[in-house]
């Protein structure tokens, strides 16, 4: 995967010189068109802002400092229907013009073909994804990580299982809630290819600060390799770690699907590509060789409050098999 | 006993001596009774401020956990409580506690009167509010402290995702809270309306007046739709009435919907009479009368209009349609118009005048500055796109803060320094005051400006930790060192005062040199502030007229004579301000107290589901209620008494439009607005909500909606002949009558509760058949209230307190009737048509 190019350099120059430092969720580090837009009606806001403070607050001091008891009565109300009205009106209704143009065409509107379509259903405390249009027609069904096309726009069919969620990329666009028994649109685009992280922005209960997602915008052709791969992930017919096997079918298929083709039969994250994912935990501990185990085991310490159980009863060998399992599936 | 014992011959110190034995109040085990205004005001005001630094200490702690990434200070479950109750304590028991007591404690003495319209309603909220706050409050020592955050959203706050009692602590314990706040609303604008002293009309009230008139019918209309919210959430949890739930017909919206309807206001309705008190002071310090007086009512009355109309902006990413949402955002920076009339006004008013810095200008200023840059954000964040981005992030916190903390915390602290005199009886030392101010002035800006950069950087506002990687662990450190230095600049604050209050030099009258007329007495006030009402004839009466306060003093003016041991004040002609009848005010009474505990009884045992304890606190604050109010009016007729001036005027109990009257009118229009919201859920459910249509309608057999509607109108039409059979022929007439009231209402009720049982399917079905229910039962209260209302005022005819004269109870029983009869058919209009016509 190629390192992001940023293609509007001026802004987040800006912004790093007011904000002293990065974040990979920052706003003012847009990668998308929406992104742009609205970090540039931030700027434009804020410069306007800063005027209209010094000016009124200038006023005031003056006023309080300077007074000398001669004020005329016109003059007064000049002051208060000039400053108090007319100003305001003017600088309000250009900003709404503004805003209602800018806004517009941030809409989910359809534009035919050409969006990539995606659905995400919110889940305490982690994102399920769907693929509605998989390389056969058939639906992927994965959980955490997004694979979008860059330089295309993207529909996000955003819904929930549970409680409120809000599914927003800060780099990519703003963010739209996920409501129960509704199903919202989100429109986002990358301009490039990149990793962009994403994040739960609506309070969701216990975990809702780690529940984190990442998006990885591809080019086209890359993008198709990738899903036509993720879509033939699925247990081997004759899996080479049979206990491990076993013993996820016993202890783990309750709620986990480990087969992309296939939907969590609980409220769980699909684990048919676990092994390979950037994170586990929904976006927050890196995946390295131990994270797997370490979860079954300690998954209460490192996420309090996470509605998987307790698997205290499976001894360091049993969680071995069902990680080697997980990391052996294709 | 109705003629005044005029002996102008008493001198000024007996005529004190006597005011002060009639407005006396019990010690000991009787200071549970005192209904005095100031007392009450102060004792608001107390609890507001322990409530102020119980809702800091949380904010510390929140400080504390988010300075740095991976932080394990607090756990999640003990930070989701901290940040629910630290905005849950500063909204519902600091902002809204503060300003009524601050209203209550000074609108009698700036309005020229001795009380407000209701001492004892006054008292009964005051007690709401510990009660309820302490259920609230008391609930963190137990770890069992709401934890859904201050808004409560469902279905995170229902039964299924939080099945502890903590979500029913907020909804229980905010609702007695919430008794309170429309208890004090209604006081606020009778008194405001009616309780004024001579010739203060509309146009010649304080703006601080304007501004808390302005306030009051935002808070009767503003708090009803959250009671019925929580009312539907609490049913909802303890009986599983799917209002809120998708899957049977309810929607998580509607909760969104009602909460925010409240909560939009909610922010004007605390920084509203705080622009109220920042035009009080600031003629003061400007030595020159208010410059733009009709300007800031008119922004005044525009801002509480507009605030209705802006809830949605609090919803733009739920997924409204566009064009909705831009007449919200619209709305919503239509409000800064009318902020900045107020605004430009205070800076004409310091410019044609002389100003002179005392110490509360200073807090004046950090108002202003911190104000005007929340203004700012305010507008930017109405803008649809931009809210995209940065809601429910830190950029929305640092808003809120500035909103909040600029537009009520400072103009607070200001009032504080520039009202101590009055309260305490002396002055202000500035040293400390100064310290404060930049303590909590640099504090604050240094933790909330740096937090719209958080935001913008993408932290979600209320998570418990956040990830080192994602770059955001100095900018949170930098606000809480701020934080810190902010709250040791409040420690000091509370510091200063006390010390103040305890040994300050003793103040002389109107140290500020002030006009308004709570500057016209004595330090500290009297319990009957004025030993007799002026005639004001200006705004600011003390500059129109300096030897008005020792006149005031010396008895020469109106009810500068008592009588008959009665603690009286004017009751003046809405408008003009002419005075047209004498208010007799109750004295110390248990009525309070023990309503209160009733409630306290209710709330508490349907808590922890004692509904048996429930049903008999219900039962219990119904007769205390209704002993209550056997407790008001007179047994004899009045004829007009000597009010000085010359003029003669009929006490409160003998004329056609006394305080109780216009009480009771405003309590329908609280009453109005939780029915109107009630008739939204219903056809919001109806129109917008998923898992529509249900698996059944109500049934069309009209028999008992004919017998609910017939019952209702016959039982108006006896209330209605009652007054008439009063009028005519006395009270003996209208007995019959109310008879017959009673049996109709309680037909009327048996017929509304029959609805839920007979005519639907069980409530827990579906949304469809939990809103019928609850519409029919809010039918069936109404009917079984009016009932009462009909045996109550039947009994006062009995007992000699109604005649043709005395005719109130009469006609608040029929207004009641009226009103339950014109509900009553729209709720089976609303049962009935609809499903016929939509099915």
């Amino acid at each position: 995967m190629k390192t992001t190019r940023r293609p509007r350099r001026l802004l987040p120059l800006v912004a790093l010189a007011v904000a002293g430092c990065a974040s990979p969720l920052s706003t003012l580090e847009p990668a998308g068109p929406a992104a742009s837009e609205i970090a540039l009606l931030w700027w434009v806001m804020f410069w306007a802002s800063l005027a209209i403070l010094l000016v009124t607050l200038g006023l005031a001091l003056i006023a309080a400092l300077r007074a000398t008891g001669h004020g005329s009565t016109t003059r007064n109300r000049l002051l208060v229907i000039g400053g108090g009205v007319l100003w305001p009106t003017a600088t309000i209704t250009g900003l709404i013009v503004y805003a209602v143009y800018s806004g517009q065409h941030l809409m989910a509107v359809p534009v035919g073909e050409r969006a990539f379509q995606i659905e995400i259903t919110g889940h305490q405390f982690w994102w399920e994804v769907r693929y509605p249009d998989g390389p056969d027609g058939a639906t992927i069904h994965d959980a955490n990580e997004i694979h979008i096309p860059a330089g295309r726009p993207v529909d996000v069919h955003i819904t929930t299982e549970d409680v409120i969620h809000s599914f927003w990329v800060p780099r990519l666009g703003g963010k739209l809630d996920a409501i129960p028994g509704i199903t919202n649109v989100l429109r986002i685009e990358a301009d490039a290819p990149g990793t962009y992280r994403g994040l739960c922005a609506e309070f969701c209960g216990a975990q809702h600060a780690r529940m984190g997602f990442v998006v990885y915008a591809h080019e086209e052709e890359a993008l198709a390799e990738e899903l036509a791969r993720i879509a033939e992930i699925a247990p081997a017919p004759e899996a080479q770690e049979l206990d491990g096997a076993a013993l996820f079918e016993a202890e783990c298929a309750t709620c986990h699907s480990a087969d992309t083709a296939s939907r969590s039969p609980g409220p769980a994250p699909n684990l048919a590509r676990v092994a390979e994912r950037s994170h586990i935990a929904a976006g927050w501990f890196p995946n390295d060789s131990d994270a797997l185990r370490r979860w079954v085991r300690e998954h209460q310490t490192l996420k309090p409050g996470n509605l998987m159980p307790v698997m205290d009863h499976l001894s360091d060998e049993e969680i071995d098999a069902v990680a080697a399992y997980l990391e052996a599936i294709p | 006993m109705s003629a005044a014992d005029n002996d102008g011959g008493r001198s000024p110190v007996e005529l004190h001596r006597e005011l002060e034995a009639i407005w006396r109040n019990p010690g000991g085990l009787g200071r549970l009774t005192v209904v005095n205004h100031s007392v009450i005001g102060i004792r608001f005001m107390i609890a507001g401020a322990i409530f102020f630094v119980i809702g800091g200490v949380l904010a510390m702690l929140i400080r504390a956990q988010l300075a740095t990434s991976d932080n394990a200070f607090v756990g999640h479950e003990a930070y989701n409580q901290i940040f629910t109750m630290h905005g849950t304590v500063m909204m519902f028991l600091f902002a809204i506690p503060m300003i009524e007591g601050v209203a209550l404690y000074l609108l009698p003495k700036v309005l020229g009167a001795r009380d407000l319209a209701f001492p004892r309603l006054s008292a009964f909220g005051f007690l709401c509010l510990v009660f309820g706050g302490s259920i609230v409050v008391g609930s963190m020592l137990f770890g069992l402290a709401p934890d859904s955050g201050w808004f409560m959203y469902t279905p995170l706050s229902s039964r299924e995702f939080t099945p502890g009692i903590n979500a029913d602590i907020w909804l229980i314990g905010i609702t007695f809270v919430e008794v309170s706040a429309v208890a004090i609303g209604i006081e606020l604008v009778v008194t405001i309306l009616k309780i004024r002293t001579a010739g203060m009309a509309l146009h010649r009230m304080p703006l601080f007046a304007w501004a808390m008139l302005v306030t009051a019918f935002m808070i009767v209309l503003g708090f009803p739709p959250l009671i019925l919210g929580a009312i539907m959430l609490e049913v909802e949890r303890a009986f599983d009435w799917p209002f809120f739930i998708a899957d049977r017909g309810g929607d998580a919206l509607l909760w969104q919907h009602l909460f925010w309807l409240f909560g939009h206001p909610e922010v004007y309705i605390i920084f509203l009479p705080a622009t109220g008190l920042v035009s009080l002071m600031i003629p003061t310090f400007a030595r020159h009368p208010f410059v733009g007086y009709t300007a800031v009512v008119v922004a005044l009355i525009a801002t509480g209009f507009i605030s209705f109309a802006l809830w949605v902006h609090h919803m733009y990413v739920v997924g409204i349609p566009y064009l909705a949402l831009v007449f919200f955002s619209a709305a919503s920076m239509l409000v800064a118009i009318p902020t900045a009339v107020q605004f430009f006004a205070w800076i004409a008013t310091l410019w044609a005048g002389r100003p002179y810095m005392g110490l509360p200008m200073l807090y004046l200023f950090g108002f202003l500055f911190t104000f005007v840059f929340g203004g700012l954000t305010g507008v930017m964040l109405a803008l649809v796109p931009f809210d995209w981005q940065v809601h429910d992030t830190h950029f929305v916190v640092a808003h809120l803060h500035y909103v909040l903390v600029g537009g009520f915390v400072f103009p607070l602290l200001a009032a504080a320094y520039y009202w101590l005199p009055l309260i305490s009886g002396r002055n202000p030392n500035p040293r400390l005051g100064h310290l404060a101010f930049w303590l909590i002035f640099i504090g604050f800006h240094v933790t909330f400006f740096i937090m719209h950069f958080t935001g913008l950087m993408g932290m979600p506002r209320r998570v418990y930790t956040y990830h080192p990687a994602f770059g955001w662990d100095l900018f949170n450190l930098i606000s809480s060192i701020g934080g810190f230095v902010m709250s040791a600049g409040f420690a000091l604050f509370f510091i200063d005062i006390i010390l103040q209050t305890l040994h300050g030099r003793r103040a002389r009258r109107n140290p500020w040199g002030a006009g308004t007329l709570e500057w016209g007495m004595s330090l500290p006030p009297k319990l009957y502030n004025f030993a007799s009402l002026p005639e004001v004839s200006g705004r600011d009466p003390l500059w129109d007229r300096p030897e008005l306060a020792a006149e005031m003093a010396g008895g020469h003016h109106y009810l500068g004579i008592p009588r008959n041991n009665w603690q009286e004040t004017l009751g003046v002609d809405a408008v003009t301000g002419r005075p047209d009848q004498i208010i007799i005010l109750p004295g110390p009474s248990w009525y309070p107290f023990l309503g209160a505990a009733a409630l306290l009884v209710f709330f508490f045992s349907f808590l922890v589901q004692l509904y048996p304890l429930a049903i008999a606190g219900a039962a219990a604050a119904t007769v205390i209620f209704m002993l209550w109010g056997w407790a008001n009016g007179l047994k004899v007729d009045q004829s007009a008494l000597p009010a000085g001036h010359g003029k003669h005027l009929l006490p409160h109990p003998a004329v056609s439009d006394p305080p109780g009257w216009w009480g009771t009118c405003i309590t329908f229009v609280a009453d109005g607005t939780l029915f109107a919201c009630l008739l939204f859920g219903y056809f919001f459910l109806w129109a917008v909500a998923p898992g529509w249509p249900p698996p059944s309608f109500i049934d069309p057999d009209p028999l008992i909606p004919a017998i609910a509607v017939t019952a209702l109108i016959a039982g108006a039409f006896t209330a209605h002949r009652a007054v008439h059979a009063n009028a005519a022929s006395g009270p003996g007439a209208a007995i019959p009558w109310q008879i017959a009231g009673l049996l109709a209402g309680l037909v009327a009720c048996g017929a509304y509760i029959a609805i839920p049982l007979y005519a639907i399917a069980p409530p827990t079905t579906h949304a469809y058949h939990a809103t019928v229910a609850l519409m029919a039962i809010y039918g069936a209260f109404h009917a079984g209230v009016a009932a009462l209302l009909s045996l109550h005022s039947g009994l006062r005819c009995a007992a000699g307190y109604v005649s043709p004269q005395r005719s109130l109870d009469l006609r608040v029983a029929r207004l009641w009737w009226g009103y339950t009869a014109a509900i009553g058919a729209i709720i089976v209009l609303a049962l009935y048509a609809i499903p016929a016509v939509a099915t």
